[in-house]
């Protein structure tokens, strides 16, 4: 590790905001109308873990991270305790503002694990936001919207009872929607996208998501059979290569999402023509840094792609929604939150939700949202 | 047959060599052993072990594969154990990922299926090539001549391949390689281990200043696919992979872009013996040479590590880890003898070694 890039200067010499408890609290967030159905799993409830940063001066920052299930992406809720248990201890005494040298604290405890590293990265830049009065869109280059587009995710479903929800939710104001598909007969499948195509209004955006679980064979073929439709094909198989043999032999754009590993992995798609927009996932990232970086790489290569992660409370969604105000509107696909199928806000002053389609960004300093802490019960694990 | 507790034991097994120095600055003092018995509904048990090489190495750590096992369980419980694909998909249903979590499991399970049929895992495994198996040595990253000193320590122990440990500066990492090999002696095989810490420029730098007639296998010298990919077009070194290949489908990519002629294959990393046997065939059918090791681990890792390997064919086998000269622990009553630098599956069922409980001491968690 590099000492003398921790040791270098204090920004600010009249604030504390040395790092004197963490506290790790485990909530669970049931999910509202029914399990939340993909190819490959059905859930009741998820299981989040929060983090909330305390600094010398009194300052609180929070962080979250929320495995949408193990089964998703190699992510499991008490793997990411595990993690933390692993790194905090190493981050107490640090200023909290410097998000990088915390990082590489991070990775001196601990190879990998973004999904737990993301925690703390998103309760740093709440932290650095709110000694500086100001937002983290606006610590991330600027907001260039004060309301982010969403979209949603019609969850694997009988082909009516899609189509019936696809016309519902543009009425309700979403411009883009995403059809998850797979883990049944690719009949069936084809048949939902069949029935969903006609009830799209003009400009309204169709992303089908198999969720990893086609073969290559089941996506070209699907493919072949939709050559009429305008659709985006997200995530149709599982491993990088098996998409890349899709991507070189259908019409339709290609859209990665649990692929897209690192950032290694973008620029690899990217540049290898793979894919042609992404999902990308903010926890996955390692927090709001690893996922400006990938913002500005697909800015420099002109690509689409969201702003979400798998599931998560106002935390995620606020930290989400703050990276999607400074992508260009021309690029966002759209910040997806978890919040239409929840039914809680951490913080009932400011939620953070969905309305005609769209997510205002929270106006407080830092994320903007002030979690009432009572309501996660006592913390599972504490540092100082 | 069926599965029907899960005990877990927590055991500290302190490095035998004071501090271990790795590439990067990561120091290691001792290693969290994470050590699995499983028990049957006949009255059986079996053994596993999955022990990470600190927190730091890869993206696998103690407390993480304490974690994936707690979540392994309940699908676990219940299983035939000698169905060991079919115990393998049941992990994989439950948890994406974590193989270094579902090794010990997979690695009782051949313990139990061998106990059942009163057959040794290896036999389960392919059957014994009756080889005997040459350790490698690892020397870690010190002054030159130390490590040519190291070297010769383990020469005269009958060792017949050393794992050279750099990555530092390429002028000292050149010395170290010049003076770990000055007394190389005939059929004596040498492993220069970056541990992915080069850049392909240093790598590059570092390669141009041995001699030449220098004769190595260059391992794990870049942290990614793409930079060893860029220093394998401009180098005729022998490339061998293995923190970059961990499973089935980056075996198949390392020979698919013709990345490496060999692999270190780590029986935790990549999940146990089941999946270590799949990597096993496409390696051979690829033509790549196997080194059969692990992160690091006791008695019961190593037992793993022998039957495995054991079933490589000697032309497609390079050496096995020899984890436990790391460490300054016994967990076995019957650990498999090294006779001159050389070890050889046991003939009793399963992995034919038993855990001694009065070093495991009491399970930290149970699963029934």
């Amino acid at each position: 590790m590099n000492t003398s890039m921790v040791s270098l200067g204090a920004l600010d010499t009249r604030q504390d905001t040395r790092i004197a408890e963490v506290r790790v609290y485990r909530h669970e967030l049931s999910v509202a109308g029914g399990p939340y159905a993909m190819g490959h799993s059905a859930l009741d409830a998820l299981d989040s873990t929060l983090v909330e940063i305390h600094t010398e001066d009194g300052l609180v920052g929070y962080g979250e991270t929320c495995p949408v299930g193990p089964v998703y992406q190699p992510h499991h809720a008490s793997g990411a305790r595990a993690a933390l248990a692993e790194m905090i201890p190493h981050l107490i005494g640090h200023d909290a503002r410097r998000i990088l040298p915390a990082r590489v604290l991070m990775d001196g405890a601990l190879t990998g694990h973004e999904y737990a590293k993301a925690a703390i990265d998103i309760a740093l830049w709440d932290l650095l936001g709110k000694s500086c009065g100001m937002r983290v869109c606006d610590l991330l280059g600027g907001a260039l919207a004060e309301r982010v587009p969403s979209y949603y995710s019609i969850t694997v479903a009988e082909p009516d009872e899609a189509a019936e929800r696809a016309v519902a939710k543009q009425a309700e104001g979403f411009r883009r929607l995403q059809l998850k598909v797979g883990g049944r007969p690719i009949e069936t499948d084809l048949e939902a996208i069949r029935k969903v195509a006609p009830v799209l209004k003009p400009g309204v955006r169709l992303a089908v998501d198999a969720n990893r679980t086609w073969t290559a064979s089941e996506a070209i073929s699907i493919s072949r059979q939709c050559a009429d439709l305008m659709l985006v094909l997200e995530q149709p198989c599982n491993s990088f290569e098996e998409n890349a043999t899709v991507s070189a032999r259908v019409a339709h754009p290609v859209f990665l999402d649990e692929a897209i590993v690192d950032l290694r992995a973008l620029v690899r798609a990217i540049t290898e023509g793979v894919a042609q927009g992404f999902g990308l996932k903010l926890t996955r990232a390692g927090g709001v840094s690893g996922m400006r970086a990938l913002r500005d790489v697909c800015d420099a290569y002109h690509v689409p792609h969201t702003c979400d992660d798998a599931w998560g409370g106002d935390v995620i969604a606020a930290a989400c929604v703050h990276i999607a105000a400074t992508v260009r509107p021309r690029l966002l696909q759209g910040a997806w939150i978890a919040a239409p199928h929840l039914a809680e806000h951490y913080d009932a002053e400011h939620p953070i939700a969905v309305r005609d389609g769209s997510i205002a960004v929270p106006t407080g300093a830092g994320l903007g949202v002030d979690p009432n802490t009572e309501d996660w019960g006592p913390p599972v694990a504490s540092y100082s | 047959m069926k599965i029907t507790q899960i005990d877990v034991f927590a055991v500290e097994l302190p490095y035998s060599g004071g501090v271990y120095l790795l590439s990067g600055g990561r120091e290691y003092r001792s290693f969290d052993a994470t050590i699995v018995r499983l028990r049957s509904d006949d009255g059986l048990e079996g053994w596993g072990e999955s022990t990470p090489f600190g927190s730091t190495y890869i993206a696998s750590h103690p407390l993480g594969v304490r974690a994936a096992i707690e979540q392994l369980a309940p699908s676990v419980l219940g299983q035939d154990p000698r169905q060991v694909d079919r115990v393998n998909d049941a992990m994989d249903d439950a948890l994406v990922g974590h193989a270094d979590g579902k090794a010990p499991i997979d690695i009782a399970c051949w313990d139990l299926f061998g106990k059942a049929v009163e057959m040794p895992a290896c036999e389960l495994l392919g059957g014994s090539t009756r080889a005997p198996l040459a350790a490698i040595s690892s020397i870690y990253a010190a002054d030159p001549e130390e490590m040519r000193a190291r070297v010769a320590h383990y020469r005269e122990r009958g060792y017949g391949g050393h794992s050279i440990k750099i990555g530092d500066d390429p002028s000292l990492d050149a010395a170290r390689i010049e003076a770990a090999l000055a007394d190389r002696r005939a059929g004596e095989f040498f492993l220069v281990d970056a541990n992915g810490a080069m850049t392909a420029e240093a790598a590059l730098r570092m390669l141009r200043m041995l001699p030449s007639g220098l004769d190595f296998v260059l391992e794990a010298p870049c942290r990614t696919w793409r930079e060893t990919l860029s220093l394998r077009r401009r180098t005729d070194v022998p490339i061998l992979l293995d923190e970059l290949v961990n499973d089935t489908a980056s075996a198949i990519q390392a020979i698919a872009d013709d990345a490496a002629d060999a692999i270190g294959l780590k029986v935790s990393s990549v999940g146990g013996l089941t999946p270590g046997r799949r990597v096993r065939e496409i390696c051979i059918a690829g033509g790549l040479t196997v080194s059969v090791q692990d992160t690091t681990g006791s008695d019961i890792a190593f037992a793993a590590v022998v039957h495995l390997a054991q079933t490589v064919p000697p032309r497609y086998l390079r050496c096995i880890l020899e984890a436990r000269e790391m460490v300054t622990k016994t967990t076995v009553s019957d650990p498999i003898p090294l006779v001159d630098g050389h070890a050889t599956a046991p003939a009793t069922p399963g992995l034919g070694v038993t855990p001694r409980l009065d070093v495991l001491g009491e399970p930290i968690a149970t699963y029934t």
